[in-house]
């Protein structure tokens, strides 16, 4: 099992380290440093890569599934991409409040990116249930599943994955860091460069009488 | 999606205008540095009252939380310091 450090606490104590004192000329340098940088246009790529959120959802059920869930996090935090656990936004082990189908609606809405990590079902069904009936979230999820299953649909095309249309297959846990941190990449970088194509064009998305396609495709005569 | 990537569009464009307004990048890495032992008063004191607008718009960003006069950054708010950092140094 891969352990890592908390990225919020390492980073935080990291910042305390590099940030010189405030009240200094050091601060003050360090400071116009940012600013000039933040100033530049390319930097508004990184800043829409950072504003995505990416959800990493999968089995709960054991110690072992948990700190994975949690690595998968820190592993997207650490390469510059924000991730969450649903765990944020509940105590995953306590029963009452929100109902896990509320949060996960939350969740969801929230969030540009799903990296689902396909489980034993026990961890994983509402999850599992809700986003395979959610047609409208379909385009934002990931669905990573062991190879030996994931071979399995050779000839049995209807098994429950096949409500996902991207899925991806992997061998060894290392193996799926990797590919997590892979696609959700591709993914972050693909949908930040069309935000700010359609920003930087004024065109689609950011101008003001845009309509939704579901709008527009609801006005398509049907024959 | 179409609402959801609009959103987006006027979020990504407005933090970096709310990062570079006013004092408020001074502020996020006072609170880098020195959180979770600040609260308004020593802000007020080293930044001037209008630090008090400052926050209310990096606390409607997610940058950071305020709970009786304490303040400290979210995980957002490392985050984006972490990322302001890392283009910088």
């Amino acid at each position: 099992m891969i352990v890592l450090e908390d990225y919020f606490k390492k980073a935080k104590s990291d910042l305390e380290k590099k940030i010189p004192d405030y009240g200094t000329d050091e601060f003050g340098k360090f400071r116009d440093k940012i600013r000039v940088q933040l100033k530049k246009k390319e930097s508004d790529h990184f800043l829409i890569v950072r504003g995505l959120k990416v959800l990493v959802l999968g089995d709960w059920n054991t110690k072992e599934k948990k700190q994975r869930l949690y690595d998968l996090k820190t592993i997207l935090l650490g390469n510059g991409i924000y991730a969450e656990t649903i765990d944020k936004y509940c105590d995953v082990d306590k029963k009452g409040g929100l109902s896990q189908l509320q949060i996960l609606e939350l969740c969801c809405i929230q969030h540009q990116l799903i990296v689902f990590i396909d489980g034993t079902g026990t961890g994983t069904l509402v999850e599992q249930n809700y986003l395979a009936t959610n047609y409208v979230f379909h385009g934002k999820i990931l669905y990573f599943i062991e190879e030996s299953k994931f071979d399995e649909s050779k000839h049995n095309p209807s098994v429950y994955f096949k409500d996902f249309p991207t899925i991806v297959p992997y061998g060894t846990d290392k193996e799926l860091f990797d590919k997590v941190l892979i696609y959700s990449n591709l993914r972050i970088y693909r949908l930040a460069e069309i935000v700010q194509k359609q920003v930087s064009s004024g065109k689609g998305l950011s101008n003001p009488k845009y309509k939704p396609w579901k709008d527009r495709l609801s006005k398509i005569p049907r024959g | 999606m179409g609402d959801d990537l609009k959103k987006l569009c006027i979020n990504a464009s407005c933090l970096k205008a709310i990062i570079l307004q006013n004092k408020n990048l001074d502020v996020l890495l006072y609170l880098a540095k020195y959180n979770p032992d600040v609260c308004i008063s020593d802000l007020v004191e080293k930044f001037g009252t209008g630090i008090v607008d400052s926050l209310k718009d990096l606390e409607k960003y997610n940058l950071l939380t305020e709970r009786n006069g304490q303040l400290t950054l979210t995980e957002e708010g490392i985050f984006q310091v972490d990322g302001l950092l890392a283009i910088a140094v």
